[in-house]
């Protein structure tokens, strides 16, 4: 038991510090010092303790990745997420930071045998929510300069962050819109214009009014995923 | 055993959690995405429709239509994956386990002169134990009727008069394939029945003849509630 006689008697009042017994025979609140009641210990108690919201929290690194036939390839991620049930925590108050996002920088292959571009691009997220539906997604953009030097995009593409705590590597597969027709592909090739998602974050996670739209595969883009999942078993996952 | 304490704010209540049916109900998620077409060995661009099939006891909480999933339509070299990458979000609340949720997969063609047609088709069974998987389901395309009376026989109305055609080889029907050859379509299922296994017209399956073709590939992360609780395999 770790309680202790709190209650002095009154020729004891000095050898408290601050602490006088100013009601005499009067039952003092339970204001303990240093000791707490076994009661206070349990409700202490995280085990014990039914919260109101799990965590998901992730980070990881988007590592490398190839596509057809380009030298030099930036890559832009963008973590979308069901809107009402999660919240982004966020780690500061730069404006850069109100949503999950980042740019990272040009890369270029090593030499001419492999196309593989090294990015080594490091990301993490916090959330708290109280449902699963909405689980977040990582969408990505590849882009680089076309042959005048323009930024333009290469390849966009998106994968579900793991479910299972720990560390998991995936495979994002990349693709590249097509053009309408060849001569709009060669007047978007001469001026830049190639063919391009506008909110290309919404148009992929999300996968509503796709089916119109025409693609083809140009590589691929590993990443590397570390996930932590706090309150899962409590709620009644995991 | 301690009692729950509800944690309010800043300060501790002693209160009792009321626990609610709907704490009790097995739930299960499947999160993932269409990834993509393989080894589909054709030129023309394709597309991948999918449609749930699941039992009465499942519930489809969110999203909340259930009007299916087409992709985008994906062109690729020889060898190449055909890129579909359509992420899904299913929320499933289950009153009965039978009726585990498959997917009904389609694959379309969309050829050079912008007609769409009727490329395979696919069943696969969503993961039944947590986690991370990579479900790979091979499609085929049908090539017409089995007019074998052997097969047929037993149901009524699949018999039919099958005197006129050659009685060395009953079991090709060439008119079927000499009409997707020249025309380059190959028959249509009327409906998707014969891929599903709880509809009653799944006996029909019997009298196809199919090819085979490509492979689809997902990747599905299932999440599950309370299935530890209720003693369901899985979680």
């Amino acid at each position: 038991m770790n309680t202790r006689n709190y209650k002095k008697d009154v020729s004891d009042q000095g050898s408290i510090k601050g602490q006088t017994n100013q009601n005499f025979g009067y039952s003092q609140p339970q204001q303990f010092q240093d000791g707490i009641s076994r009661i206070q210990e349990e409700m202490m108690d995280p085990r014990n303790i039914q919260p109101d919201s799990m965590f998901v929290n992730f980070s990881g690194v988007l590592e490398c990745g190839e596509c057809e036939d380009e030298e030099s390839l930036r890559i832009e991620y963008a973590v979308k997420y069901g809107g009402e049930d999660w919240t982004y925590l966020k780690t500061s108050n730069n404006a850069d930071d109100a949503e999950p996002s980042g740019i990272s920088q040009l890369s270029t292959s090593r030499n001419l045998h492999s196309r593989n571009i090294v990015w080594n691009f490091p990301f993490e997220c916090n959330f708290q929510t109280k449902n699963i539906f909405g689980w977040p997604q990582v969408v990505v953009r590849l882009s680089g300069p076309d042959f005048m030097g323009r930024s333009v995009a290469k390849g966009y593409g998106s994968v579900h962050v793991p479910t299972q705590p720990g560390y998991h590597e995936r495979v994002i597969r990349i693709f590249k819109p097509l053009p309408i027709s060849g001569f709009t592909g060669f007047l978007g090739y001469l001026l830049g214009n190639t063919a391009e998602l506008k909110n290309f974050d919404k148009v992929i996670s999300s996968g509503e009014g796709r089916e119109v739209t025409r693609v083809k595969s140009v590589g691929y883009v590993k990443v590397k995923f570390h996930v932590t999942l706090v309150n899962f078993d409590k709620f009644g996952y995991l | 055993m301690s009692m729950p304490y509800q944690q309010t704010g800043n300060q501790i209540d002693y209160q009792e959690i009321k626990q609610t049916k709907a704490d009790l109900k097995a739930e299960v998620h499947f999160i993932g995405q269409i990834v993509g077409g393989l080894d589909f060995q054709t030129d023309d661009g394709l597309f991948c429709e999918l449609a749930i099939d699941c039992g009465d006891g499942w519930d489809l909480l969110q999203p909340g239509n259930n009007k299916g999933i087409q992709t985008q339509t994906s062109y690729a070299n020889p060898g190449q994956l055909f890129s579909w990458g359509h992420p899904f979000d299913l929320h499933f609340s289950v009153s009965n386990l039978i009726g585990w949720p498959k997917a009904l997969l389609k694959v379309w063609r969309l050829d050079s002169s912008n007609k769409i047609d009727a490329c395979s088709y696919g069943t696969a069974i969503f993961p039944r134990s947590a986690g991370y998987h990579q479900v790979t389901c091979e499609t085929w395309t049908p090539t017409g009727e089995n007019l074998d009376l052997e097969i047929r026989k037993p149901n009524e109305d699949l018999a039919t008069n099958t005197d006129q055609f050659s009685k060395f080889d009953r079991s090709l029907d060439w008119r079927f394939q000499a009409l997707s050859f020249y025309m380059e379509n190959p028959p249509r299922l009327t409906t998707l029945a014969p891929l599903t296994t709880d509809k009653g017209d799944f006996a029909r399956r019997k009298i196809l003849n199919s090819i085979s073709n490509g492979k689809v590939i997902m990747e599905v992360e299932v999440v599950m509630k309370n299935f530890k609780r209720l003693s369901f395999s899985g979680q």
